[in-house]
């Protein structure tokens, strides 16, 4: 007989964290070993001294500083991806689709209303991806 | 002998809490004195000292519901020297990563439910979106409003500062069966976790997901239009008007934080407001902290959340108002 102190943790739930964890170590590791690596000076897109010298400039003003480049998009470091400071932005964008995944994970557990809210989630999610490309900065 | 031993983790963990605090503290303002008597420090000195910063933010994440980056940003802003842009992106990667770090801890344990976030972030992201597109016309013809708005939200956060000082049963409210809202009941949003300090169960349903929906596409419509980021508010309409124990609003609330900045995170990736050299020492210290902030989170008892939650939010306000009135020279730009 189930008394009061049973209960049982939502699968969708379980799936979405599951999932989460696992994505968030791999993203950390694709954010961290090539950052660690760069902090060290292995091959640098931009010079941590020269970062250094520059980071209290706004964003556009640093990169074109540094760089000599217009950043927008998703371009800038997609591009760069054979300097360790570039990867971990990679790792970056590969944190950011986390919730993706994860929200598919749940989607794919749940039942009745909340297999289509998920999938609206996850539409909506998509939607964010491609936003900045859409609609610019706008909506941070 | 159970007594003392508790007595004892209590006082451990609150003992490194104050610890850690003071470490953060003493590190900035050796920081902030050594950046003022020398303009040649080494480049790894300030992220060294991101990292201890950011490892105190996340001891306290998890347990309040914030992502981080309420208190991450004007303190960042205040005492480093990397520009508001890269203090912004740091942010924002941060506070999504001490996300990250708890979501499937809470989720497993019963206290973050999927049920509950699932509509509420439907309505907030479309708001947010109309919210976006709003922005860049309000942005053009009225440069100033993002100020005033953030003078009345730290007035809104006063308000739910005082309001939540005077309600009763935050930490469990009671929520009838007969109450319960036709959606809440469609979409069976219950739960249960097992809460150490009271050493049984505890099963609760939310209510009034209408209003919740309004306020949840308040809240998004706003973060949206201006970029202020809303993790504050998420707490108490869950809270406060849906009923959700204090400890579920915060554990939701932090999995409403994974997708909320996960999806504004691209936004600073396209602007190339990210540095290795700030953002790596950052995440380290937000990872190891909200760890074990999540574990702290699980035995902390309602009360200190209750009070935990009040203190940032009054936090939140007076910096929302300094900052409004600096923005509109009312009182000298400090934030």
């Amino acid at each position: 007989m189930a008394n009061n102190n049973d209960f049982q943790v939502d699968p969708m739930g379980l799936a979405f964290g599951k999932t989460m964890e696992i994505l968030t170590y791999v993203g950390l590791a694709a954010m961290l070993i090539p950052g660690i690596i760069y902090l060290f000076g292995v091959r640098p897109f931009t010079d941590v001294h020269l970062v250094a010298a520059h980071w209290g400039e706004p964003a556009s003003q640093f990169w074109e500083h540094v760089n000599n480049m217009t950043v927008h998009g998703y371009s800038w470091f997609l591009s760069h991806l054979g300097y360790m400071d570039m990867l971990c932005i990679a790792g970056v964008a590969i944190l950011g689709s986390v919730p993706l995944f994860s929200i598919l994970a749940a989607a794919l557990k749940a039942k009745g209303p909340y297999k289509g809210l998920l999938f609206l989630l996850l539409l909506e999610f998509a939607f964010a991806i491609v936003k900045p490309l859409v609609l610019g900065g706008a909506g941070e | 002998m159970k007594g003392p031993s508790k007595f004892n983790k209590h006082w451990l963990v609150s003992a490194f809490m104050v610890l850690a605090v003071l470490a953060c503290v003493s590190s900035i303002a050796i920081a902030a004195e050594t950046a003022h008597t020398s303009s040649g420090t080494a480049w790894w000195f300030w992220p060294l000292c991101m990292f201890f910063f950011t490892f105190t933010i996340g001891l306290i994440a998890p347990v309040s519901g914030v992502g981080g980056g309420v208190l991450f940003v004007p303190i960042a802003t205040a005492f480093f020297p990397f520009s508001m842009d890269f203090v912004r992106g740091t942010g924002l990667i941060m506070a999504m990563m001490s996300a990250f770090s708890s979501t499937p801890y809470l989720m497993k344990k019963g206290l973050a439910n999927l049920k509950l976030m699932t509509p509420i972030l439907i309505v907030s992201t479309i708001f947010s979106i109309i919210g976006g597109v709003l922005g860049l016309w309000i942005t053009n013809a009225f440069p100033l409003g993002k100020y005033y708005l953030t003078i009345a939200l730290g007035v809104v956060l006063f308000i739910i500062f005082v309001v939540m000082s005077k309600a009763k049963k935050l930490e469990f409210p009671e929520v009838k069966e007969e109450d319960v809202d036709p959606i809440s009941k469609k979409l069976d949003i219950t739960g249960a976790w097992f809460e150490p300090n009271l050493n049984k169960v505890v099963h609760y349903r939310t209510t009034k997901m209408p209003i919740g929906f309004v306020a949840f596409a308040l809240v998004g419509m706003i973060a949206g239009m201006f970029g202020l980021g809303a993790g504050w508010a998420n707490v108490p309409v869950l809270n406060m008007i849906m009923g959700a124990p204090i400890k579920v609003a915060t554990s939701t609330s932090m999995a409403i934080i994974t997708v909320n900045d996960a999806a504004a995170c691209w936004i600073y990736i396209s602007k190339g407001a990210l540095l290795p050299l700030v953002l790596i020492p950052a995440v380290l210290g937000i990872s190891i902290g909200a760890k074990i902030g999540a574990k702290i989170a699980e035995k902390a008892k309602p009360t200190f959340v209750r009070y935990l939650v009040m203190f940032i939010l009054l936090a939140a306000g007076v910096i929302d108002v300094i900052k409004g009135l600096g923005g509109l020279g009312i009182i000298p730009k400090i934030i």
